[in-house]
């Protein structure tokens, strides 16, 4: 290896890939302009179906006591619709099932005599009140907490009188207190919720961005039968790869960096643009975590890098790079996108899962979680072997004439 | 000076073996324009690239500057330009970025560099477009500058596959002065045609090559003298008739 070839050889590729109007795109608008407006718009349209619940007029069916009882006009106190039940078609389960009732209350046959059978202890088990709601329906959840609220609340008021009327204090119905307390600081409580997603968006952008230049100085360039002047030259086939190479890492490396820039321009600026977003998106991502997860994705750039270059040497043309990259990015993308889901946690299974790691480690990152720094380093080597690994299969590549010279 | 002794090259596309050069030798003389000329698929090309070092024979000896290219091809590239009629320019780069990248491979160091390129450029006119983006050029531009990226480090040996081809006439026309005047600079010149007339009018030795091997080789006042009259197309059409009626 030569550092004077392979200098020239990067600053060459980088000037060129810089003058490409689709480096840009890949580079810096899609992460810039692009993750902001997603973010944005899954944010808004969260927030806008939460207030739309909220707001909606929720209809309800109870069954089994008169409109005249106590209770009955605790939950009409509410506001909800009440429907009439001499206007219900079937069963109240089959109405909230048919999106016709937000929520249906079944009371038991003779429920006030049942309880106070339960008091004077004539009865062993008490009688059984029934919610019937849609856990898919945000709207129909909103109607059960609601009511549950007041049944519990009417039911706590029947215990403390019942108490009093036997001469006993009321509190007696606790006597302890509950207090949970989350120990987990604020700025972790966010970045939990959106870690997941943040660390999938940054593996998905760093791999698209390092797709193009592979391609491109691979590929693109036997395409553009460019390639032969360069392995005329003194430029040894190591300056050739290692050149390019950096090329390909700094260029995914910066889409990376403009990515997080732009995510935490985008965190830090919702909460005060977008009324209600606060405790989504109120979420600080310091220069600690923009540097760590930068250092911990620089093997994994390299491990994009290489395997890209790999396909785009092999390919003959540049849509043939591109139709095998496409499988190749499903395969990545997939076990990011597992990283995603909930129970996935670093393990010493996991961590032995290539990209799914890396997506796990920067979740961690993002969350601020410094404990897994050691469960880091180790992936880092890993992901850097598996990189170099790949790198020695695009150096053999590169000097197999039958390869380079495809017709 | 460039050697070539015995060089054998072969070829595995699939299942088939194509020998590409069987036995193949030859020799190209400082001071001259040296044509190889053959067919297509008779093995210009390849014989080229292996000069060049682009490929690797499968055996024979190849020699380039008194340098063995096989052994030391790193060394060899230094002493040789090479250009072929399909080679092209990266189209975001500027003639002078251009000529300044391949210039600093071939490890020259910037004042010479810079008085290299503006050399060439008035050599070949190209002044007026020396800064200006490659993608906005005329073919005949981008030609010239072709050349110049091939002899920016000012090679002894220039080798060009098929320069000519594809270009009109005024721009084949610079090819041609360019071989012409490198041939008078006491330079190696080889370079490989299909077409004859084109070989009889620029160069001092012949080589004729037809599925790989070596048919003739001399120079073309010699060839002349032994078949007068007859055109180079008449002799070569003659020796593929010989070689394959010739058992083997
Ligand atoms: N990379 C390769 N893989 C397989 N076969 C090849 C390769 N390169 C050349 N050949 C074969 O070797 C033979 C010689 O090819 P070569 O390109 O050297 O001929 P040529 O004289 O340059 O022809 P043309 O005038 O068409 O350029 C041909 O049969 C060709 O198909
Ligand atoms: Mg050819």
């Amino acid at each position: 290896m030569n550092v004077s070839k392979v200098t020239a050889i990067f600053r060459k590729e980088l000037k060129d890939m810089l003058r490409d109007r689709r480096t840009m795109i890949s580079m810096i608008v899609i992460p810039a302009l692009a993750i902001p407006l997603l973010i944005f718009v899954i944010a808004s349209f969260s927030m806008s179906k939460a207030r739309q619940a909220e707001e909606a007029e929720k209809t309800i069916a109870i069954v089994g006591i008169p409109e005249s009882s106590l209770l009955y006009e605790a939950i009409a106190a509410t506001g909800m619709n009440i429907a009439r039940n001499d206007t219900l078609a079937s069963a109240p389960n089959l109405l909230v099932l048919d999106k016709k009732l937000d929520l249906a209350v079944e009371f038991p046959p003779g429920f006030e005599g049942s309880v106070q059978e339960f008091f004077a202890n004539r009865l062993e088990t008490p009688p059984e009140v029934v919610l019937y709601y849609n856990e898919s329906r945000l709207i129909s959840e909103m109607a059960l907490r609601t009511v549950r609220a007041v049944l519990q609340e009417n039911r706590t008021n029947r215990t403390g009188e019942y108490l009093e009327s036997k001469g006993l204090r009321a509190d007696l119905l606790y006597p302890f207190h509950l207090q949970s307390n989350n120990v987990m600081p604020p700025e972790q409580q966010a970045g939990s919720q959106l870690g997941r997603i943040i660390a999938y968006i940054v593996m998905i952008l760093m791999l698209t961005g390092s797709a193009y230049p592979a391609l491109d100085l691979t590929v693109g360039e036997k395409e553009r039968q460019t390639l032969e002047t360069l392995l005329v030259t003194p430029a040894g086939r190591t300056d050739i790869v290692i050149g390019k190479f950096l090329t390909i890492l700094v260029i995914s490396l910066m889409a990376t960096l403009i990515t997080i820039i732009s995510l935490t321009v985008t965190m830090t600026q919702a909460g005060s643009l977008m009324k209600g977003a606060g405790d989504l998106l109120s979420f600080q991502i310091g220069p600690r975590v923009i540097i760590s997860v930068l250092v911990f994705l620089i093997p994994v750039g390299m491990f994009f890098s290489a395997l890209l270059m790999a396909v785009g040497i092999y390919a003959r043309t540049m849509k043939e790079g591109q139709s095998y990259s496409q499988p190749l990015f499903m395969l990545m993308i997939l076990p990011a996108a597992m990283s995603m889901l909930p129970g996935m946690e670093l393990s010493l299974k996991t961590i032995f899962m290539p990209v799914v790691n890396a997506s796990l480690v920067i979740r961690e990152l993002f969350m601020q979680n410094w404990s897994i720094l050691p469960t880091a380093a180790a992936v880092f080597g890993l992901n850097l072997l598996m990189a170099a690994l790949l790198l020695w299969v695009v150096y053999r590549m590169f000097h197999r004439e039958s390869v380079l010279f495809r017709s | 000076m460039i050697r070539l002794e015995q060089v054998h090259k072969c070829f595995r596309s699939g299942k088939k073996d194509v020998q590409a050069l069987v036995d193949f030798s030859m020799e190209v003389k400082p001071g001259l324009v040296y044509g190889l000329l053959g067919p297509n698929g008779a093995g210009k090309t390849t014989a080229l690239r292996i000069i060049a070092t682009l490929l690797k024979p499968d055996a024979g000896v190849v020699t380039v500057n008194e340098l063995d290219a096989r052994r030391d091809p790193g060394q060899a590239r230094r002493h040789i330009g090479f250009l072929t009629g399909d080679t092209k320019l990266y189209d975001r780069l500027t003639p002078r970025e251009t000529l300044r990248y391949f210039g600093s491979l071939y490890e020259m160091i910037p004042g010479e560099l810079d008085g290299r390129i503006a050399e060439l450029a008035r050599m070949l006119q190209m002044d007026d477009y020396l800064d200006r983006r490659m993608g906005r050029l005329s073919t005949g531009q981008k030609q010239k500058l072709s050349i110049a990226r091939a002899v920016i480090h000012n090679p002894a040996v220039i080798v060009l596959d098929e320069p000519t081809s594809g270009l009109d006439v005024i721009a084949s026309r610079n090819v041609v002065e360019f071989i012409l005047q490198s041939g008078s600079e006491g330079k190696t010149v080889l370079f490989s045609t299909h077409i004859l007339s084109e070989a009889e009018r620029i160069c001092q030795d012949i080589g004729m090559i037809h599925l790989g091997r070596m048919l003739l080789e001399d120079s073309l006042s010699t060839i002349k003298a032994v078949h007068p009259g007859n055109t180079l197309e008449d002799i070569f059409l003659e020796l593929v008739e010989n070689h394959e009626e010739e058992p083997q």
